[in-house]
């Protein structure tokens, strides 16, 4: 009986812990989510020094973006570093950016792709892309498209739109896959509506030379439009060139659902 | 090596900061003008305590956007590299450059209450451009004097460089972006771009 209640007391210790910790994690983030960035650290610093991987996480990208302490990139790494250690994948991929970069560690592609290929292989989107990437510019791997055509193809259909729209560009261009420009229009389109601005451009350009898509100003403009909307230059300026050649009532009604547009995510 | 451009860059991240957020400024009549309605103004959104972080800290990037020429610093900051680029590669450099900018920029945003901005001056850098001198008092630490040069694009002004004690952002960022060029080639400046850029937009997790 007595060994009973201690097991129950346990529980309800530990459950309380928990609680705890996690409304802790919760005042943390309201914290930062007002700009109250010290209120953050200092929840997070001593959770991190407990070895708590997201505290760990959470405080690199503090360190990292200079909020509510100095800017220091070495600090970011080292607890980017520790929470990776425990398979924390954000911060796995962060590592991974940083080594990259070179920034608060000496630039090593070698170990970069070490630690992409541990992201890809836990199915961390972004490492995926980015391990895409790294093949497409032959950084610190051998250089192949097919390679990166394949990873971009992977991480697309998980849903992240950086890679939708690299799979999109290669499908156009055939690189490492046959030429398919409907498929190009495809992943152009799924990541345009996730309000990819480079995808919403370039899917205005094939509604304009009708490629991969049946020809159609309008919604060549609408696509553009959105994606100028996102202050990219070259959709500024090829906007500008549509309007004046398109009737400006139909520019109106394409205005009109233009600011109707909300993103969909995929996923997150 | 990168981390070292990134030193004065932060210092005038700390200037812009308060700077950019006001919003655009349209039809001004003088480049100190210009200057001075920035700054004004993004005392007054700094304060404001509306919208998520995300969401000020996007709007913050657009408005920085809108008031830098950052197709032209971009490629001045490439120097003879742009020449070089294949167009997809000057493509993916200035979308990437742009992100870079003004993440670094904006890499304060909310950290900072009660700055205050003061234009102290101006003068014709040429005939094109003004520079626009300014004295940023911050609650924490001394001062910062920060000059900025603008330049009358299509009618808009347009902030083309900052220099902070001396250091101008675009000539540091020139030298750093030639040797990142020399060791691994554009395309590694390209990725080096895209990995900050991803870890400057990263936000904490909840759990």
């Amino acid at each position: 009986m007595s060994r009973l209640v201690l097991i129950l007391a346990a529980v309800v210790v530990a459950a309380t812990a928990a609680a705890t910790a996690s409304a802790q994690v919760s005042v943390a983030w309201d914290a930062y989510q007002r700009g109250d960035f010290a209120q953050a650290y200092a929840v997070w610093r001593p959770q991190a020094e407990q070895g708590d991987a997201v505290a760990q996480y959470n405080l690199g990208i503090l360190y990292d973006q200079g909020k509510g302490v100095a800017r220091d990139a070495n600090e970011a790494v080292r607890w980017w570093r520790a929470a990776a250690e425990q398979d924390y994948v954000p911060a796995i991929h962060n590592l991974a950016n940083s080594l990259i970069a070179g920034d608060g560690i000496a630039q090593d592609y070698a170990e970069a792709i070490r630690w992409l290929q541990r992201g890809a292989d836990a199915g961390f989107d972004r490492s995926i892309y980015t391990l895409g990437k790294m093949y497409s510019f032959g950084l610190g791997v051998p250089q192949s498209e097919a390679r990166a055509t394949g990873l971009f193809e992977q991480a697309a259909s998980m849903g992240n739109p950086r890679a939708q729209y690299n799979l999109g560009r290669a499908y156009r261009d055939g690189d490492g896959v046959e030429r398919d420009l409907v498929r190009a229009s495809y992943w152009y389109r799924r990541a345009a509506r996730q309000g990819d601005r480079q995808a919403q451009a370039a899917l205005g350009q094939r509604y304009l030379a009708g490629e991969g898509v049946r020809q159609n100003d309008e919604k060549a403009l609408y696509w553009t439009s959105l994606a100028a909307a996102q202050g990219l230059t070259r959709a500024i300026e090829t906007r500008a060139d549509m309007l004046r050649k398109i009737d400006p009532v139909l520019a109106e009604r394409v205005d009109r659902f233009v600011a109707e547009f909300r993103p969909s995510p995929e996923t997150r | 090596m990168y981390a070292s451009t990134l030193r004065p860059l932060l210092l005038i991240a700390a200037v812009v900061a308060p700077l950019a957020f006001g919003g655009e400024a349209r039809a001004q009549a003088s480049a100190s003008q210009f200057i001075n309605v920035l700054g004004q103004q993004a005392i007054s959104t700094l304060q404001s305590t509306s919208g998520s972080l995300e969401q000020r800290e996007q709007q913050f990037r657009r408005i920085l956007a809108a008031n830098f020429d950052v197709a032209f610093i971009g490629r001045f900051v490439l120097g003879a590299n742009w020449r070089r680029a294949t167009p997809q590669q000057q493509a993916d450099y200035l979308v990437l450059f742009e992100d870079f900018l003004v993440l670094t920029y904006s890499r304060r945003l909310g950290g900072y209450t009660g700055e205050t901005l003061t234009v102290v001056g101006e003068r014709a850098a040429n005939e094109r451009d003004t520079v626009v001198r300014t004295r940023i008092d911050r609650p924490s630490g001394p001062p910062i004097d920060a000059d900025w040069r603008v330049r009358l694009v299509d009618n808009r002004f347009k902030i083309i460089d900052v220099e902070v004690a001396g250091v101008s952002m675009a000539l540091a960022q020139r030298s750093e972006f030639a040797s990142v060029v020399q060791r691994n080639g554009l395309n590694g400046l390209i990725q080096v771009l895209r990995a900050r850029a991803a870890k400057l937009s990263a936000s904490p997790a909840r759990s």
